[in-house]
């Protein structure tokens, strides 16, 4: 028997009017290749405007594309009106 | 080829009296006639074994004579023009032939008699019916044409098929959802909102930010959970704050794992259950919402005296505890 935990970003799903980028990340163990139990799954969203430093090279390149200067504007400016309701 | 004729009147010598010089038969009318005989007969052909010179001619017989009579030329081509090529022959009537035994495969001519003993021994090409145990090629599995399905095929393909009952499901299941039924759309289609096609469960990382400056605080605990249940996400976050460490301005929960529905106005609260070290007024409760197109929650103090305001960060100390739940749709 080989146990080994396995986490791999599996979904990258972009979303909404100002394309938030969505991020699943899915653990689980093999044993000699067999999925032994479920995956588990943990998520986060990159909204534009948001530090992608530390995101995976490939998730860097999604968010560059889909984030515009006119995306992050138009983010920024819907943020602004929602703090200005109260 | 020459004829005999007689050149000497014999008998006239007869009535000749005597001592006339004609009446005496002369050598050489003897030679004469001997000779011509001999010439005639050297040109005629011997009635047996004859060998025939020239072009012989002879009576043409009735067609379809079927005696010693000699055949001529014109006798053989009117019989011919009877008779059908051995080379391609085009019959003509009703020809008959031997009929061949059942099964029989060779050169030998199929009789109509031949020919219906077989066809009965075969199935008809439209709607056949067939008997025993008729069998065919195995279709290559996934095949889906109008070739004839074999039980291995069928077999091959079943095993790749759960059983309705009791199923035992391998590799990864998915599925279009669940119906519910409900209104049908004028396409034909059940409608989506009857239909129950998602879930999911895991842990996000909630962590806080100001507008103004989002800092980089440090946390003594960062816990969250979902539930995604068809477009309705549950979220349960706890924070546990150890220093914020620049951040600056209204305070904004983010690390949400789904971003919100767009319609606007489609808004969700944020129950916050249990908060402790933040430096707000008695009286003062915390509050949130998540705001269509977002992904974070804002939070909100409530007082009985000013209402709803944003959570400045001077109310969000160092060590603050947050700990809440959210449901909105995606």
């Amino acid at each position: 028997m080989s146990l080994i935990k396995v986490s791999q970003l599996d979904k990258t799903e972009i979303v909404g009017d100002f394309k938030h980028v969505q991020c699943r990340h899915a653990t689980w163990v093999e044993d000699n290749g067999v999925i032994v139990g479920g995956k588990s799954f943990s998520r986060h969203v990159i909204a534009p405007n948001d530090d992608v430093s530390n995101e995976p090279l490939e998730t860097q390149a999604i968010v560059a594309a889909v984030h515009t200067q006119a995306v992050k504007d138009a983010y920024a400016a819907h943020l602004l009106a929602q703090e200005a309701e109260v | 080829m020459s004829n005999y004729i007689k050149a000497t009147d014999f008998a006239s010598k007869d009535a000749l009296p005597s001592g006339d010089a004609l009446k005496t038969l002369s050598g050489t009318e003897l030679d004469d006639e001997f000779n011509d005989i001999a010439t005639a007969s050297a040109t005629k052909a011997n009635a047996s074994g004859a060998v025939l010179t020239g072009v012989p001619v002879a009576p043409t017989a009735a067609t379809g004579t079927d005696t010693t009579q000699l055949a001529t030329t014109a006798f053989v081509q009117a019989n011919d023009a009877l008779q059908a090529n051995l080379a391609s022959p085009t019959f003509t009537g009703t020809p008959a032939a031997p009929t061949a035994a059942a099964d029989t495969n060779t050169t030998q001519l199929a009789t109509t008699a031949f020919v219906t003993t077989e066809a009965a021994l075969k199935a008809d090409l439209a709607s056949p019916a067939l008997t025993g145990t008729p069998t065919a090629p195995t279709a290559a599995a996934d095949t889906n044409t109008t070739q004839l399905a074999t039980t291995a095929f069928v077999t091959t393909e079943a095993n790749l098929k759960a059983d309705l009952a009791g199923a035992t499901f391998t590799g990864d299941i998915t599925a279009t959802g669940v119906d519910f039924g409900g209104p049908v759309n004028a396409g034909g289609v059940l409608s989506t909102s009857n239909t129950l096609d998602d879930y999911e469960e895991g842990t996000w990382t909630p962590y806080v930010t100001g507008s103004l400056t989002v800092g980089s605080p440090t946390y003594y605990s960062q816990v969250g959970h979902y539930e995604k249940i068809g477009r309705q996400v549950t979220v349960r976050g706890y924070i546990v704050v150890n220093q914020l460490n620049t951040l600056d301005g209204s305070v904004r929960i983010l690390g949400l794992p789904f971003a919100s529905n767009s319609t606007v106005g489609n808004r969700s609260v944020c129950s916050f259950g249990r908060c402790d070290s933040l430096a707000i007024s008695a009286g003062e409760s915390v509050t949130g919402q998540i705001v269509e197109n977002t992904s974070q929650i804002v939070v909100y103090v409530w007082s009985l005296a000013t209402g709803t305001s944003n959570m400045d960060d001077a109310e969000l100390s160092d060590t603050a505890e947050l700990q809440f739940t959210a449901t909105y749709s995606v």
